[in-house]
């Protein structure tokens, strides 16, 4: 059995960056129209252009958002058979031993800390790049295959009580740094 | 060191179920709120479905050495509910109201994974949102890359996912002048 995740999570990037395209066609279009507009009745008429140029978030943050959520549902299940985590430190070990291995198929290769609520996280072949030819190639590209783990991180984070912010660095596919950042509660 | 990579690559397939199910879940919900229509939604659904039916067909024929060139529907039903379903969702399947001259007919799933955990709101389904059009859009764009063309459309009962599949035609290559078949 191999249910189809990285396909699945490729289509989600190419789904959203459409959007994404859409969201930037209906900005220029608004801009071309706002001349004209006179007072509340003009704007309505527009109401879907609207909606669509300025109320829908952009490709990473939407990818971030269905990241958080599955990552709040997922650590429920990965943390239900683990012992009552107290510290800080204990909840994202747990984070970067049990659930890492649950969901991306390996433990974390490092972890430093410098005890003030800074965390780094390496992962020396992270899963959502393996299928990426090894090297510095497609550094930007892989920003949109990461903002999804990011936000399981921070979904996952949540979960335990920890309020964070992630956000990942590469040098080299398939090495990601994921920088957890906890914030005062 | 390619044997490493081949083995840390079939490794993380395994991803869970739960992982799957989840992340699917999480991206209908942000894609309702997206489109005003469900019905976009379904057709979203679908248009994705076909792009990943196309990759597992390349993927489930480099598993499965044995799988023969299919000749008629009633083997196609058969490869898919033996063999590609219970592969990539982990459930048996079946094919059945066989109409049309056999090139209508209906796959049943007994356990569909992806409604598992999720309760579809009845105004939703009403409005055209088909939840699992995603399988029948992967069904549709497998067959298309073995040049098969056909129509597929989902519906979710209470207890199961029934898969209407219609045959439309076989696709033809062009082939350069002077060759054969």
């Amino acid at each position: 059995m191999a249910f189809p995740f990285d396909i699945l999570h490729l289509e989600i990037i190419r789904s959203t960056l459409e959007s994404e395209k859409d969201r930037c066609e209906a900005k220029e279009k608004f801009g071309t129209i706002i001349d004209n507009l006179n007072g509340p009745a003009d704007i309505e008429k527009y109401e879907s252009l609207v909606q669509k140029a300025f109320l829908h978030a952009n490709a990473e943050t939407k990818l971030e958002s269905i990241g958080f959520r599955v990552g709040r549902q997922l650590v429920e299940k990965v943390s239900k058979e683990s012992p009552k985590l107290v510290t800080e430190l204990e909840i994202v070990k747990f984070i970067c031993k049990d659930f890492w291995s649950s969901v991306f198929g390996k433990q974390v290769d490092n972890l430093r800390t410098n005890h003030q609520g800074v965390y780094v996280v390496q992962d020396g072949r992270f899963t959502t790049l393996r299928s990426f030819p090894e090297g510095d190639q497609y550094v930007k590209e892989s920003g949109y295959f990461l903002a999804f783990p990011c936000g399981l991180l921070r979904g996952a984070l949540a979960g335990l009580n920890i309020r964070a912010i992630v956000t990942p660095t590469i040098e080299s596919v398939p090495s990601v740094k994921f920088h957890i950042q906890v914030q005062p509660k | 060191m390619s044997k490493a990579i081949k083995q840390n690559l079939a490794d993380s397939k395994k991803m869970s179920a739960e992982l799957f199910c989840l992340t699917y879940g999480a991206m209908v919900t942000e894609m309702l709120k997206d489109y005003e229509d469900p019905k976009d939604v379904t057709i979203q659904l679908d248009k994705m479905g076909f792009n990943m039916g196309t990759r597992l067909a390349d993927d489930f024929l480099a598993k499965n050495a044995n799988v023969p060139r299919c000749v008629d529907t009633r083997q196609i039903a058969d490869v898919l509910c033996r063999n590609a379903i219970p592969c990539y969702l982990g459930i048996s399947a079946t094919a059945s109201s066989w109409t049309s001259g056999d090139r209508e007919f209906t796959i049943t799933l007994e356990a569909n994974p992806l409604t598992e955990l999720v309760q579809v709101p009845a105004h939703l389904v009403s409005a055209g949102l088909s939840y699992s059009q995603l399988i029948a859009g992967a069904i549709r764009g497998a067959l298309e890359a073995v040049h098969f063309k056909v129509y597929a459309s989902a519906t979710d009962t209470g207890a199961n996912t029934e898969i209407r599949i219609r045959f439309d035609q076989v696709l033809k290559d062009s082939l350069p002048a002077g060759e054969d078949d």
